[in-house]
């Protein structure tokens, strides 16, 4: 298929971007139709709404997101052709500057396939939600030109051939993320959350930095294919590279990909980031952003798989923060917090399937936990579309309410917590057969962190639709419209995507069948070959069974909690304790922006190298300046113009002069 | 465009007519009869629009030049010379002579787009306005002939020419501490150039000429001191004007105390000066030395780099934050140079080009700001972005090419100097990634507490940008930042142009030195 396609899939967002852009920057709108024809035939009314107001914003980005899913299920289906195989095009030259020839290209294989599809598909039902969840704010026009912008940026990164292409869409991706995060810049919290969200992310860029630098170095290239073909036999571009370089190369990748993807120990922007508008953690922090960290790994799988070292790193990295988070998400009160922490722990299960070998595991596992938990947060945004909070404590009883958002809220909390036959339960599995085949201590860590997935989502189900109505949240004076006494059901515009994503967390799990997904993204590596469809029995039955009692047991407590309470048995030692550690996210926010950001660096030492500037660096210039002006004070006498003074000089000065005569 | 015409000396001196023009304005502060007795006017306004005018044709001429420049052809090109001082008369050649090369063709364009915005910030400028643009347009063609000298003596006298203008329009119109200020700018680059006209003259002598041009090849065997130490001296001078640590504290005040079109040139184009000397001078002329200078280059490089950023970071003052971080850039133009190569020769050069953008534009909007909220403490400022949306927005926008966000023109600069120094300097450049986290830490810290935030009823009555002057500078910059960001090819490919003969000379030094040894 013509190179051809590829640009448009990227200009068709990056029109919108400038359309709404436009309309942004612009505060006169074209008034809706009916305001200035009443006789305009209702029946093209919804449409001409469409192109009126603040939607000129909005539909332009919609009908270009379709245009590019459209687009690229084509090109899903033509690599599909060819078992996911890369199509090879040409890249073009940007600049060169002697050795150094940056060039802009697209990648396009069966991995890069499966990314855009699912790039533009969630996008396009995110902004189809948000129109109706933003509807009403002023920052309506200005939110969907961010969007535009983000998801260019995204499907760039997906779409470069070359590393330094892909961290220009990755930085792009982590700058419009910070516009988004800090979206509501009113509230102090949003504006400090984006900066935290950018600040810890170019950390870790800083190792993919470190990294391209390194390999460019080595190589000469940057060009993804040339790495990733050459990385086994430690000859790339015609070099001979050591094995350290690769081992180090992969960690800078890793220290990337931890940044963005929010993993140990730089996981803590994440939660913060949910300050941003709901949508936007549905697409930022779902599927895409934080899932750009998990493709980046997947990108240089060849790399990883030859440095034993590196994905023994990543595995543990993984293993620990698929725990760990699980374990945060368990006491979070608020829902949409809990859905953060359980981000960092799923997508850490596909960082160490990465680092345990299972490649095609981790993408799949991408794929599904896209669109189930997309459509988990946007079902958390429904709710507060009625009740105006994300405190759980203030929701319950909603199943009566907001039927369809209970429905599927619930399809993507089975989805999420692997129950057969739900579309995580096949990708989860298999990875946690790949742990099992190549790591068992890996492999334990991933069976726990399941168990306590399904614990900490049936807390979260029952808190927000069972029980009692506890009454939402009153709204801000310019917060949305609704009306937390009598929660309703979401328009429409919400519903629909809800409904499509749920349908989606069902069957995408069905992919796995004759190991056909896991065909076409075996196509993006070096040696391609066919993928098969695993079934370990004693996995599944383990895995079932402890996800079954562990929900079961947590819908227990949750029923009884009072009788628990009254009992006393939350105070026996050490849960209290536990609680409290957890509930202080391990001290590890702490740790790292107050001691460290805080009191290490801002108060100790750029303290010191700023006193030191301006009394010694600057002290010394002053210094300087004042001792020559007093030194000048002296010789200032010689100058003052009297003229008996003068007289008198040249009198001595002459007298001197003769007595050195005579005397020599 | 006929050889023959002397395309290069109009440019240089047409802004030097134009500020004797407005220097030849009748009237004071008052509405008079212009000097052709028709339009009406004040003072203010003829001189705004004859600087204006002038600025507008200078970059018109640039532009041209731009366009006609040969791509292919070595050397310099719109050379015009003649012989000033001859050698037969009095013992040595000082030469007129003027040129441009793929180096210095960028520069010279960054001056005369830079010159039009320092016109548009000042249109409000009513404190002796024919004084302030007249020394204005005085500084442009003191920075046009720096760029674009072939000779040592008249590099020199361009050289110090700027510090004229420099001081009186800080000490005039600036603010603050601004005698204190402009003084401390004064002595601090004279001290420099009492080392720099003493490396030329020892220089010149040996070898009887002060062509840059027949420098290059001529022996300077011949000298009263050690090629060392003549690059040490020239080096001063070069490393105070950029600036590097430790001889950088006289450009936070200058910039902090300076209005706000000083600022701009200052930052962006009067820094460039010392990496464009650096260039021109030092590694063109004294390769050799240059070669042996690199380790030490990378790591005061490194130093400033980080050490300004970290200082940053404690600042206070909006436009002192800004300062003190072009300390931070411009060690990334020493970072750059020490690679010797191609790759970070033409990054740090590019690196001039494009913080002169940015960091011009970033002191354009905290200038627009603060003549409205009449402070630049961060602290005082909070929300700003709701009364002034487009102020805002443009701050945000030239903080974020600041922090070398890619796709804009500052990320180029920076990834090539560092793929490009890596290799022969590991640990310095590892160092200097610090950099680029830093640099995000202090500008997105000082945008969450001055430009965003809750709505502030302090600043209620503030109107956002609404002149076309100012318009059409913040487009102008925006512009040109996407562009290069986007296509960094079009100032690119002349960079690589214009240092490429500096890295064969060093490769030749590398050469003869693995011949010899």
């Amino acid at each position: 298929m013509p190179e051809t396609v590829f640009w448009v899939i990227l200009l068709l967002p990056l029109t919108a971007f400038a359309v709404a852009g436009w309309f942004a920057l612009n505060p006169r709108l074209p008034r809706p139709v009916a305001e200035w024809d009443p006789a305009y035939p209702s029946a093209w009314k919804p449409i001409a709404d469409l192109f009126c107001g603040p939607r000129l914003a909005s539909t332009p980005l919609i009908i270009a997101l379709f245009v590019a899913f459209l687009l690229s299920v084509w090109a899903l289906i033509e690599t599909i052709g060819v078992d996911g195989t890369p199509l090879g095009y040409a890249p073009h030259t940007l600049f060169s500057a002697g050795s150094l020839n940056v060039e802009l290209g697209v990648r396009f294989d069966g991995l890069t396939a499966v990314m855009l599809v699912v790039v533009t598909g969630v996008s396009l039902l995110v902004q189809i939600y948000s129109t109706g969840y933003m509807d009403g704010d002023h920052g309506y026009r200005r939110y969907f030109m961010y969007m535009a912008l983000f998801t260019t940026a995204m499907l760039g990164l997906v779409l470069a051939d070359n590393l330094l292409m892909l961290f220009v869409f990755w930085e792009l991706v982590g700058a419009t993320s910070y516009f988004l995060i800090g979206f509501w810049f009113h509230k102090p919290s949003a504006a400090a959350a984006a900066k935290k969200a950018f600040l810890v992310t170019r950390l870790g860029d800083l190792g993919m930095l470190a990294a391209m630098i390194l390999i460019w170095d080595s190589t000469g290239t940057l060009n993804i294919a040339e790495i990733n073909n050459g990385a086994e036999m430690l000859i790339i571009n015609g070099m001979m590279i050591g094995q350290s370089v690769i081992t180090l190369f992969g960690l800078g990748l890793i220290a990337g990909a931890i940044g963005k993807s929010a993993q140990f120990p730089l996981h803590i922007w994440l939660p913060d980031a949910m300050e941003g508008p709901t949508p936007v953690s549905a697409l930022v922090h779902s599927a895409t952003m934080v899932a750009a960290g998990v493709y980046l790994l997947a990108r240089f799988f060849p790399v990883l798989d030859a440095s034993v070292t590196a994905s023994n790193v990543i595995a543990w990295i993984g293993a620990g923060t698929a725990f760990g988070a699980a374990v945060l998400a368990m006491v979070q009160t608020d829902i949409k917090r809990v859905l953060a922490y359980s981000t960092i722990s799923q997508l850490a299960y596909m960082m160490f399937a990465i680092g345990v070998g299972g490649y095609a595991a981790a993408v799949f596992h991408l794929m599904t936990h896209a669109f189930f938990k997309a459509l988990l947060f946007l079902g958390s945004g429904s709710v507060n579309h009625a009740t105006n909070t994300f405190d759980m404590r203030k929701m319950g009883g909603l199943r009566h309410v907001m039927p369809i958002t209970f429905i599927t809220f619930g399809i993507g909390t089975l989805a999420l917590a692997g129950i057969i036959p739900f579309s995580g339960f096949w990708s989860k599995d298999e990875i946690l057969i790949e742990a099992w085949k190549h790591n068992k201590g890996v492999f334990v860590f991933g069976l726990l962190a399941a168990g306590l997935t399904a614990a900490y989502m049936v807390r979260a189900v029952y808190m927000t639709f069972l029980g009692q109505y506890r009454g939402g949240e009153e709204p801000e004076p310019d917060g949305h419209d609704g009306d937390p006494a009598h929660p309703h059901e979401s328009p429409r515009s919400m519903t629909t995507p809800l409904i499509i994503l749920a349908a989606l967390a069902v069957v995408t799990g069905f992919l796995t069948f004759g190991g056909e997904f896991q065909t076409w993204v075996y196509g993006a590596l070096p040696h391609p070959h066919a993928g098969e469809f695993h079934w370990h029995t004693g996995i599944f039955l383990g895995s079932t069974a402890l996800a079954l009692v562990s929900a079961g047991a947590a819908w227990l407590f949750m029923r009884r909690r009072e009788r628990i309470r009254e009992l006393g048995l939350g105070n026996i030692w050490p849960l209290p304790e536990a609680r409290a550690f957890a509930e202080r996210l391990f001290y590890l926010d702490a740790l790292g922006e107050t001691l460290l950001t805080r009191r290490v660096f801002y108060r100790g030492l750029a303290r010191a190298a700023h006193e030191f500037d301006a009394r010694i660096v600057d002290g010394v210039v002053n210094g300087v300046w004042r001792e020559t002006m007093a030194a000048s004070g002296l010789a200032r006498y010689a100058q003052n113009g009297w003229v008996q003074v003068g007289i008198m000089a040249i009198g001595i000065g002459g007298v001197i002069i003769w007595a050195a005569v005579v005397l020599f | 465009m006929d050889p023959a015409f002397p395309v290069l000396s109009l440019l240089i001196f047409l802004p030097l007519g134009g500020a004797l023009l407005i220097a030849l304005l009748p009237g004071k502060h008052t509405p008079t009869q212009a000097f052709w007795q028709n339009t009406p006017g004040t003072v203010q306004q003829q001189a705004r629009w004859i600087a204006l005018g002038v600025s507008l044709a200078a970059l018109i001429i640039a532009l041209v030049m731009f366009i006609l420049f040969d791509r292919g052809a070595d050397g310099f090109q719109f050379v015009d010379e003649f012989a000033w001082i001859d050698a037969q008369s009095v013992g040595f050649n000082i030469g007129y002579a003027f040129g441009v090369d793929g180096l210095s063709m960028p520069l010279v364009l960054l001056t005369a787009v830079l010159s039009v915005v320092a016109v548009l910030v000042s249109w409000n400028i009513d404190l002796r306005p024919k004084e302030y643009f007249a020394w204005l347009l005085v500084l442009q063609t003191s920075v046009f002939g720096v760029f674009t000298a072939l000779d040592l003596i008249f590099f020199f006298l361009f050289w110090e020419l700027e510090l004229i203008p420099m001081f009186l329009l800080i000490s005039t119109w600036g603010s603050g501490n601004r005698n204190y200020s402009a003084m401390k700018f004064v002595l601090y680059t004279v001290f420099g150039s009492a080392f720099m006209l003493a490396g030329f003259l020892v220089l010149g002598s040996a070898a009887d000429t002060f062509d840059i041009r027949e420098l290059r090849t001529a022996d300077l065997g011949a000298a009263i001191l050690p090629a060392q130490a003549i690059f040490s001296f020239i080096l001063i001078a070069f490393a105070i004007k950029l600036p590097v640590f430790p001889l950088h504290t006289w450009l936070p005040d200058a910039h902090t105390d300076a209005p706000t079109a000083v600022s701009v040139l200052l930052a962006g184009v009067l820094l460039k000066m010392g990496g464009y000397g650096i260039l021109r001078l030092l590694f063109t002329l004294m390769p050799e030395v240059g070669a042996d200078a690199d380790l030490a280059l990378a790591i005061i490089g490194a130093v400033s780099i980080v050490y300004g950023a970290i200082v940053t970071i404690r600042q206070t003052d909006l436009k002192r934050l800004i300062a003190y971080s072009s300390v931070s850039h411009m060690g990334f133009v020493l970072l750059g140079v020490s690679a010797l190569g191609v790759e970070g020769m033409s990054g740090a050069a590019l690196q001039l080009v494009t913080h002169g953008l940015i960091t011009g534009m970033l002191f354009v909007m905290v200038g627009l700001i603060y003549d409205r909220t009449h402070t630049r403490q961060i602290g005082e400022m909070r929300g700003l972005i709701h009364y002034m949306p487009l102020l805002g927005a443009g701050m945000v926008f030239a903080g974020l090419a600041g922090l070398g966000l890619p796709a804009l023109a500052g990320f180029v600069a920076e990834i090539t100097i560092f793929l490009g120094a890596f290799g022969r300097h590991e640990a310095p450049v590892l160092v200097s990634l610090l950099g680029v986290l830093l640099a995000a830490g202090y500008i997105l810290w000082a945008l969450q507490r001055s430009i965003f935030g809750p709505r502030d009823e302090k600043w209620a009555g503030l109107t956002d940008s609404n002149h076309w002057t100012e318009f059409a500078a913040i487009g102008a910059l925006t512009a040109l930042i996407v562009l290069l960001g986007v296509y960094p090819r079009l100032v690119m490919d002349l960079l690589v142009q214009g240092v490429e003969p500096i890295v064969e000379q060093l490769e030749a030094v590398a050469a003869l030195r693995g011949g010899g040894g």
